[in-house]
């Protein structure tokens, strides 16, 4: 380019937008500067003049070098549009992948409405989508008919170990003096106390119960705390081991309180009950279940029975009691083994049996 | 009377109308075939090229989406196709347009690429004087790098406005607008003995299009 005289860096920037100068795109203030530095200088107007003559030439020489395209070009690509476009008319493409629709295009009303849907699921994804939503729909429905009971299971269970200490608080009401009532804190703590917590860890209810509101857990708690006045009304501040008539202990309450000395004998269960009374302490060993004591109440009530229909003939539960622990007090652990012996003969479903059990072992070991 | 678009026809084609795609066709042939016939000289070429791009176009309808002109997917499909013809030309000794000249001034004897070309005018000296019109424009063409040619055939080919040229190229717009410049000037220089054109009796004007 001979451009004369024209400094290069002086119209730098105009040449930049000589190319829309050119195109009648340059703004306003563009084309006057460019025109004004055209009339500043004769070399850069005449490059100007020159490209647009270059534009001119090219132009005609476009013009006049344009030729039709080959006919035969037309007639295979319409050929071969006519194919794809019979294939697409089969397959029937996605609506919602056109975002331009012929208006006056057929498939209107309802008939094209079962088109559309028929065209739709006669495909392979659609069933493996509509598979996936049934599969999912089943999980929520059968997810939405148990949760009531799952619910009910965990609020049960919460509420089974948080009246815990209201059992515990009724089943400690005894004096430790008391006689029996240490075998019975054993039965109750080796019993009950492991079971929940282990269930309330295992169980995925234990999920439930743990997401379960203060509130609803304190409203069921409540309704708990009521079933457990009424059932155990009569006994209600005083221990599981009423459901012993109290007149049962009456002989051991009139009796000395001074408890016979610790013997090896009778150590072992007045041990094991205090280690029950330690476990009770902690939280774990205090969980107990509402329905775990209405079961001891219910055997306390067949007991009471047995010992109604024993009382006619043979020594009541309760005298058998207190005759065994007088004998272990005389330090007679023939005739308590005997005893210990009788009362797990007569009483083979009593919640103590196996505590009886120990101590007869016992008596037999001393005695031996 | 109102034009239907261009991707209204295409919607058409995707649900199976093929007349809409004949109007593409037509609508689009002409640019594209001299597009190709400029940009890589060879009639035969250009010719299997045109094809191709349709033969593209009408694979890739039923993906096609109205997120892009068709004029401008048309046309990305040729200059892609352009370029990778260009590649292979780069490795095949092949009758070239720049070699003509010499070529032609040197040897009269056989058929010369000057009577290759079609012209439209059928007659006399006015037809010599296109031919070597095209000729001139043809090789004054063929010497351009790549990136120029490309910017200047679809401006002036394809009448692409230079923001969908940017588009097609991947380039912004003031760099497609540069690459014009910078063709015009080399065209000047090597279109320099077709001045007369430039007072022929043609409605070129500059801007306007």
């Amino acid at each position: 380019m001979n451009t004369d005289a024209s400094p290069p860096d002086r119209f730098e920037s105009l040449r930049e937008q000589l190319v829309d100068y050119l195109y009648n795109q340059a703004d306003v203030a563009t084309t006057r500067a460019i025109e004004s530095a055209m009339a500043e200088s004769e070399g850069f107007s005449l490059e100007v003049d020159a490209l647009a003559r270059t534009l001119r030439i090219s132009r005609r020489a476009l013009a006049v070098a344009s030729s039709p395209a080959p006919s035969r070009v037309r007639s295979s690509v319409l050929a071969a549009a006519a194919e794809q476009a019979a294939r697409m008319r089969e397959s029937g493409l996605e609506p919602a992948r056109l975002v331009v629709r012929n208006e006056t295009d057929d498939h209107g009303g309802s008939q094209g409405a079962l088109a559309t849907l028929w065209r739709w699921f006669s495909r392979p994804y659609t069933f493996s989508l509509v598979g996936v939503a049934a599969v999912f729909a089943i999980f929520v429905m059968t997810r939405g008919q148990n949760a009531p009971q799952l619910a009910d299971d965990a609020m049960r269970s919460v509420a089974e170990s948080t009246s815990e200490p209201a059992a515990r608080a009724t089943a400690a009401a005894p004096t430790e003096g008391q006689p029996g009532t240490e075998d019975r804190d054993q039965e109750l703590a080796e019993d009950k106390a492991g079971p929940p917590a282990v269930r309330f860890q295992n169980e995925p209810l234990g999920k439930l119960a743990r997401k379960s509101s203060p509130k609803r857990i304190t409203k069921d708690f409540g309704r708990k705390g009521d079933a457990l006045d009424d059932t155990f009304g009569g006994i209600a501040g005083g221990s599981v081991e009423a459901e012993a008539p109290a007149q049962a202990h009456a002989p051991a309450k009139s009796a000395p309180a001074a408890a016979p000395p610790p013997t090896q004998a009778s150590s072992a269960p007045v041990g094991v009950a205090a280690e029950a009374r330690s476990r009770a302490a902690k939280p774990s060993v205090i969980a107990q279940t509402n329905s775990e004591v209405a079961s001891v109440a219910d055997e306390s009530v067949v007991q009471e029975r047995d010992e109604k229909k024993e009382s006619g003939s043979a020594p009541s539960r309760a005298e058998l009691l207190a005759r065994a622990k007088k004998l272990e007090a005389a330090k007679s652990y023939d005739e308590a083994a005997a005893v210990w012996a009788e009362l797990v003969r007569r009483f083979p479903k009593d919640p103590q049996t196996a505590a009886w059990r120990r101590a007869e072992t016992a008596a037999r070991k001393v005695r031996n | 009377m109102h034009e239907v678009q261009d991707e209204e026809l295409m919607a058409r084609y995707q649900k199976g109308d093929e007349s809409a795609f004949a109007t593409l066709v037509s609508r689009h042939e002409l640019r594209l075939w001299n597009f190709l016939r400029r940009y890589v000289g060879d009639p035969d070429t250009a010719e299997d090229l045109l094809q191709e791009v349709f033969m593209r176009v009408i694979r890739s309808a039923s993906e096609w989406r109205n997120d892009a002109k068709v004029s401008t997917w048309m046309f990305s499909i040729a200059r892609n196709l352009c370029t990778d013809h260009a590649r292979r030309q780069v490795h095949r000794k092949a009758a070239s347009l720049d070699a003509t000249p010499e070529r032609i001034g040197d040897d009269d004897s056989g058929p010369r690429l000057l009577d290759k070309i079609a012209g439209h005018e059928p007659d006399g000296e006015s037809r010599l004087r296109d031919k070597e019109t095209i000729l001139r424009l043809d090789q004054a063409l063929a010497q351009l790098p790549q990136e120029q040619r490309e910017v200047f055939l679809m401006r002036e080919v394809m009448e692409m406005p230079f923001a969908e040229i940017a588009l097609a190229v991947g380039a912004s717009e003031p760099t497609v607008k540069s690459r014009m410049r910078y063709a015009l000037e080399r065209l000047r220089v090597l279109l320099a003995d077709l001045n007369d054109l430039a007072d022929a009796d043609v409605a070129v004007a500059t801007g306007g299009r």
